[in-house]
């Protein structure tokens, strides 16, 4: 293939790497994009960090290969690739200023002076720290560091760039502006963005792809609307948002439809889900997000376009923005269901806890896990 | 020290009014360092200004006589112009020589070439002061020698706990840590004189390493006596006072800086030119300052491996205070080598190092 095309591409080729005998990362295949904002989501310890460090090269994959813009970069160590990292402590040069720490990687690469001082004027703009050059790291808050370690990495024009949890370190407020501003970046610079991050709202409100990352493998991979309405996995359910996890069995269905038995005792068609391997006696999770799930006087569900069950309304928790409904079904399992409260009316009407009610959701709004 | 770092970063740089206020609190230390310091180095001072008394001492009688001395004997030569213009030669063949990896050096690591050729012209008349001090024996020629001589130790010094600070620091287990680290101050537990007596039992010419030499059908080595010996023993004494500081800074060298450096382009060498140094400074200028001040001041090794007479200054003081019995010269060149060696500190010494070093 044409190289100059894949400029800004990442392939991971089953991937692996061990530390010892603990394997962190364990066979991942991963094709980035030229231009994606691509995020690896998942906790402490998944694997995502080591990862992005056998893209930057500063660990070596025990097997399998990497390939950056095109070509195998295995082999190649962390000064010859064509990427650029921002690092979770900035690790910005102290003893450098601003302006010194965005133009070391031009001066290492012995670029002419007049161009160092364009490019570092123009990435100073880019940032909105046209005035800071001057300043040391030390003198600069929060922000304005990370502001400078991003740069100090996009002046050197990588066809990727790696951001390991850049923001963890900022306060809440800063921490939403510079997800806007990370955004803009991408927009403006058009460079593939790899973003590490263990908070599933960086990864949602910027990503355009996803990969959910458990225990060294990717559990998904896909649109942030993919990873939160259609997880794959129990783990992307359960890491993503609230959700409901109802256990059950598989007893029947077709290439459409699936027909499942709950725990409760109760017996829903969940469709469209049409995965060869729920074959009957298959035990599944059903997995359902709080605010899909219906909560209604008994009877008030119509039980055509929707999939209903009989329970006893537990507890009624009012938050504010919105109203918190815990039924508990035939076997004790808890069902949650979450409103937005408007206008000032209670969204479950007249509901009381102790009331026996129908809880429900709209066919296709559930998904079935293994 | 430590003592003033700290009421800096207390009072988070703001301001001399915090400072001042803090005056009283300081009173204690300045009058310690007064009593310790100050007032001997004046007494020295006024001692020099004195007539010497026979058989030591001095009477209160102001005069000049040991600074016209000092002037005297340190133009007094023993060898002629030839001596300077080997010098001259000597000092000018070694720039040219070294010019060429130190330039070499300049360019990979993208600094300026007279960067390393003002490196290769120090080395220069490093080493033309070497041949004048070797070729001299004047009050001058001591003063350079012990200079050189230090210079040597220190830049060995350097040379040495680098690599061996960063190999303690990068270990992962603190039991292992400790360890080194006491096996490093280990050598203080035992005599200085001991440990001298050693180092020249092991260098004499029926020693050990010298049968180890014949063992292997070589010659008998001379390394009593020479240069290299004294220059050993400096480096063998001083060397846990580089490995210390230097260990102390390594520690605090962030990996994620070298990686960024790394990821921004640099090659190994850069980052070790451009960000590992840069952020080991403040203890690597401790650690020059006190090899240095130890070694030029050094009196057993000069005296044990050198041979004594006159290799160093404090040979040089000891021969005034001992067996000339003239203290006010002793004095006078006590002081006058204590204002150079200030003087040269200060100078090279660069302002955030100094900082550093308060």
């Amino acid at each position: 293939m044409d190289q100059h095309s894949q400029r800004g591409t990442v392939s991971l080729r089953k991937v692996t790497k061990r530390f010892g005998d603990a394997v962190a990362v364990n066979a991942v295949n991963l094709e980035v994009e030229a231009g994606e904002f691509i995020s690896l989501l998942g906790p402490s310890g998944c694997g995502k960090t080591t990862t992005l460090r056998m893209i930057s090269g500063f660990e070596l994959p025990t097997e399998g290969r990497v390939h950056i813009s095109g070509r195998d970069a295995t082999d190649t160590p962390p000064h010859l690739r064509t990427v650029n990292s921002v690092f979770q402590s900035y690790a910005l040069f102290g003893h450098m200023t601003v302006a010194e720490n965005v133009a070391f990687g031009l001066r290492v690469k012995r670029r002419d002076k007049p161009t160092i001082e364009r490019k570092v004027q123009e990435t100073l703009d880019l940032v909105q720290l046209s005035d800071f050059g001057s300043r040391f790291p030390g003198q600069l808050s929060g922000g304005q560091q990370q502001r400078v370690a991003l740069a100090r990495a996009v002046i050197n024009e990588p066809d990727v760039l790696l951001l390991d949890e850049p923001l963890s370190a900022l306060d809440l407020k800063l921490r939403q502006a510079m997800r806007y501003e990370l955004t803009r970046l991408h927009d403006e610079l058009a460079m593939t963005f790899v973003f590490v991050t263990h908070d599933q709202t960086e990864a949602i409100t910027m990503s355009d792809r996803i990969a959910v990352m458990d225990q060294g493998e990717i559990h998904q991979l896909g649109t942030p609307v993919d990873i939160y309405e259609r997880p794959a996995t129990r783990f992307v359910a359960e890491f993503i948002g609230e959700v409901n996890m109802l256990e059950a069995t598989v007893v029947g269905g077709d290439g459409t439809r699936t027909e499942v038995l709950l725990s409760s005792g109760d017996r829903l068609t969940c469709a469209p889900v049409g995965d060869s391997r729920l074959t009957p006696g298959v035990s599944v999770v059903l997995t359902v997000r709080p605010q899909r799930v219906l909560l209604t006087p008994e009877g008030g569900i119509d039980s055509q376009e929707h999939a209903s069950l009989r329970g006893e309304l537990r507890e009624l928790l009012f938050l504010g923005d919105s109203t918190r409904g815990t039924v508990g079904l035939a076997d004790g399992t808890e069902l949650v269901a979450v409103r937005h409260n408007e206008d000032g009316t209670h969204p479950f009407g007249t509901l009381r806890p102790g009331d026996r009610v129908d809880v429900g959701w709209r066919h296709g709004t559930a998904c079935l896990v293994q | 020290m430590m003592a003033a770092r700290a009421a800096r970063a207390a009072s988070g740089g703001s301001g001399t009014a915090l400072r001042r206020s803090a005056a009283p609190l300081l009173a204690p230390g300045l009058l310690w360092i007064s009593v310790v310091y100050v007032i001997p180095g004046a007494l020295i001072l006024v001692y020099s200004f004195l007539t010497p008394k026979l058989g030591g001492g001095v009477v209160w009688q102001a005069t000049l006589d040991s600074w016209e001395e000092i002037v005297a004997r340190g133009r007094r030569s023993d060898a002629g112009w030839g001596t300077v213009g080997a010098a001259a030669l000597r000092g000018i063949a070694t720039a040219a020589v070294a010019a060429v990896p130190t330039v070499a050096a300049a360019r990979y690591l993208g600094r300026r070439i007279s960067r390393g050729l003002g490196f290769a012209a120090l080395l220069g008349a490093l080493a033309a002061v070497n041949h004048l001090a070797s070729a001299y024996n004047n009050y001058t020629a001591v003063f350079a020698r012990s200079v050189v001589w230090s210079l040597w130790a220190t830049v060995v010094c350097i040379c040495l706990a680098l690599p061996l600070a960063v190999f303690i620091s990068s270990r992962s287990s603190p039991v292992t840590k400790n360890a080194l680290l006491i096996a490093v101050m280990v050598s203080f537990w035992t005599s200085m004189l001991v440990r001298t007596y050693a180092i020249r039992f092991l260098l004499a010419n029926t020693g050990p390493l010298n049968n180890l030499i014949e063992a292997l059908g070589l010659d008998r080595v001379v390394f009593l006596n020479t240069r290299f010996a004294v220059i050993l023993g400096l480096v063998y004494t001083a060397l846990p006072f580089m490995i210390l500081p230097l260990y102390a800074a390594t520690e605090r060298v962030e990996r994620a800086q070298m990686e960024a450096a790394r990821d921004l382009g640099a090659r190994p060498p850069q980052v070790f030119a451009d960000v590992f140094v840069p952020m080991v400074r403040p203890g690597l200028t401790v650690g020059v300052v006190m090899v240095f001040v130890l070694s030029v001041s050094q009196y057993l090794v000069p005296t044990l491996l050198g041979g004594g007479k006159t290799n160093m200054i404090a040979n040089l003081l000891e021969l005034q205070f001992g067996e000339a019995f003239n203290w006010p010269l002793g004095a006078a060149v006590a002081a006058l080598f204590s204002v150079v060696t200030f003087a040269g500190l200060y100078l090279t010494v660069g302002r955030r190092d100094q900082e550093e070093l308060l």
